[in-house]
């Protein structure tokens, strides 16, 4: 198994760029490579002949680049989460979207929406959307600590527990969703369906700015406890032996993640299968230490919704489907072999 | 050395440990021995500092161990747990060199890598480098975890090896090579402790034989001192006869029948 770090994170830069390239380039309006090129040159000064239209620079960079921008950042979020998730409660199913993390996010955005519209209103765009991923944030948070109290047993994950939990909160969550969509406007419920289906569509400089901190920081954050997840993936009394403090690792795992997943949320509503399919897919092609898997899967989770955003938005063109549809379509096979594979090794 | 003085843990009433005292020096094995619940497994979990004592002290190198911070503990104990399952897919490689985990931050030193080798190659599982640790058999596990832990503490002079029932679940010749893996280190100047259930495996390996009932020592002392059918009887509450066997410097017991 091939397994220079270095290499591999070069490798998936460069496809990332790829894609991003790709995603700013494709779409109604189209952009031609030397025209992107030719935008990127004169707006850093190094040319000035303008071979675009107007038009083109425009759509470029009030709606493409916000939009894909955002795409990367929410991935890398949700698949870091994911595998960060994974590395804690010690089994490879554990995904925010799964066991209830982002349904909770959804209520306590919804919750924010109706009874804390006013306040939205007048705090201005920018605060307003600060406001949403902290209570977004406050959400997730709860719902994961519920989880895990609910799931873990003398340091192990029992599996059952932890996806039924997972099944009742979000259930929970979705009837009192539900709940709120007879209290709230018209505008309101836009706003509160389109979290529930995920979507990239509101993406702007503005969307994009105030959500950015509170995923740059897990982003940071996070491989910085590579190391500590291989050591609990030994167990938690092992790795306390190892010199790992175990419950500070988790309160940080926990935080991060959330914070993460809060932050998505509050943006782009529930996009599931990223946190379970991208570290999933790096653990098969690399192997588990999450040395390498949590900036990979990063790395990787950007690329992979920026391409399902790709798709959502050309595929019915004009029309747009919810990108919820296309990383379920991509994801359930391979959540569906991730189940079989873990029938056959006896571990659910 | 360790030096264990009066320690005594209860949970509520229920006392597990009883003022339990004992020293070994530097490049000693001590086996643990008793019958279940006799408070082994607590006695090795207050080494470990798993759980703290409700009286009385424990100090490694006559420093108390409360005063030791996490991470100068792992520099310098390692432990074999028993139950060992890794819950994704790491190499063999990746598993041993976990062992070195306290002793660097982000890239291993060359000196990690190279212990990393050397511990592989004195448990013999050099040949299993590359595999999956999930796809190995219980003791070809063991002996992964064993070079684990070994690697942890490989460079590290007056360290402390802890063992809870090592031999477990494993076929003969595996249980001597781990016990004699076990007396290596002991040899180069570690301080063992392991837990066994063989009388004469503890006998016949280990220096000092700490015999525990109901959480009070039974008997404390080398093995030829404690090892008498009175001590047998009264830990374990069976009948047992002694056997003088060439090659053996302690006698054999042999269980013959349940005391009534």
């Amino acid at each position: 198994m091939f397994k220079n770090h270095k290499v591999i994170l070069t490798g998936l830069t460069l496809g990332l760029i790829v894609v991003i390239i790709a995603s700013v380039c494709i779409g109604a309006v189209h952009i031609s490579l030397a025209q992107f090129w030719s935008i990127v040159t004169y707006h850093t000064g190094i040319s000035k002949v303008a071979t675009f239209t107007s038009q083109q620079m425009a759509v470029l960079l009030s709606l493409r680049l916000p939009r894909v921008m955002l795409g990367v950042i929410i991935g890398a979020a949700l698949a870091i989460s994911g595998a960060s998730l994974q590395g804690l409660f010690r089994n490879p199913l554990a995904e925010p979207g799964l066991i209830g993390i982002s349904s909770g996010a959804t209520l306590a955005a919804a919750l924010m929406i109706v009874f804390g519209g006013s306040l939205l209103n007048t705090m201005g765009s920018i605060y307003g959307y600060y406001a949403l991923a902290i209570a977004a944030f406050t959400g997730a948070f709860i719902t994961t600590l519920t989880v895990y109290r609910m799931a873990m047993h003398n340091g192990k994950t029992v599996i059952t527990a932890l996806l039924l939990t997972g099944i009742a909160i979000n259930a929970l969550a979705f009837a009192f969703t539900g709940l709120l969509t007879y209290l709230s406007t018209d505008e309101q419920l836009r706003n509160i369906t389109f979290w529930s289906l995920g979507s990239l569509g509101g993406a702007s400089w503005i969307s994009l700015g105030s959500v950015a901190p509170f995923i740059a920081i897990p982003l940071i954050g996070l491989p910085f406890l590579g190391k500590s997840l291989n050591a609990i993936a030994l167990g938690e009394t092992q790795a306390g032996h190892m010199g790992v403090n175990v419950a500070r690792t988790k309160r940080l795992v926990i935080v991060l993640a959330t914070m993460a997943v809060g932050a998505s949320v509050a943006v782009a509503g529930i996009i599931s299968f990223i946190g379970l399919v991208i570290p999933h897919i790096l653990r098969m092609a690399f192997g588990s230490d999450n040395r390498l898997v949590l900036p990979a899967s990063a790395i990787l989770g950007g690329a992979a919704l920026t391409l399902a955003d790709l798709i959502s938005r050309t595929i019915v063109a004009p029309a747009e489907l919810p990108i919820g549809i296309v990383t379920a379509l991509g994801g359930s096979p391979v959540f569906i072999y991730m189940i079989l594979s873990q029938l056959k090794k006896q571990q659910i | 050395m360790i030096a264990v003085k009066d320690i005594s843990y209860s949970v509520g009433r229920k006392q597990i440990l009883n003022k339990v005292s004992f020293n070994i020096a530097s490049g000693e094995m001590l086996a643990v021995i008793g019958a279940n619940g006799a408070g082994k497994s607590t006695l090795l979990k207050l080494l470990c500092r798993e759980v703290v004592s409700t009286s009385g002290g424990i100090s490694f190198n006559e420093k108390d161990i409360a005063l030791y911070s996490i991470k100068e503990l792992a520099m310098i104990r390692s432990v074999l747990t028993q139950h060992n399952t890794v819950s994704v897919m790491f190499s063999v490689k990746e598993l041993v060199l976990m062992g070195r985990y306290p002793h660097f931050e982000n890239t291993p030193s060359a000196n990690d890598i190279e212990v990393m080798h050397k511990a592989m190659e004195e448990t013999g599982i050099t040949h299993l480098a590359e595999r999956d640790y999930n796809t190995l058999s219980g003791g070809e596990q063991q002996r992964v975890q064993l070079a684990r832990v070994i690697a942890q503490i490989y460079d590290q002079p007056n360290a402390f090896l802890f063992l809870d029932e090592p031999t477990n679940g494993l076929d003969l010749l595996y249980q001597q090579q781990i016990l004699q893996l076990a007396r290596n280190m002991a040899n180069r100047g570690y301080t063992v402790i392991s837990i066994l259930h063989d009388i004469n495996f503890a006998s016949r390996y280990a220096d000092k034989i700490l015999i525990l009932k109901n959480g009070e020592t039974v008997a404390f002392g080398e093995p030829l001192q404690v090892i008498n059918c009175d001590n047998i009887h009264n830990a374990f509450n069976i009948h047992v006869k002694l056997m003088d066997c060439e090659g053996f410097k302690c006698p054999l017991v042999i269980p013959s029948g349940i005391l009534v």
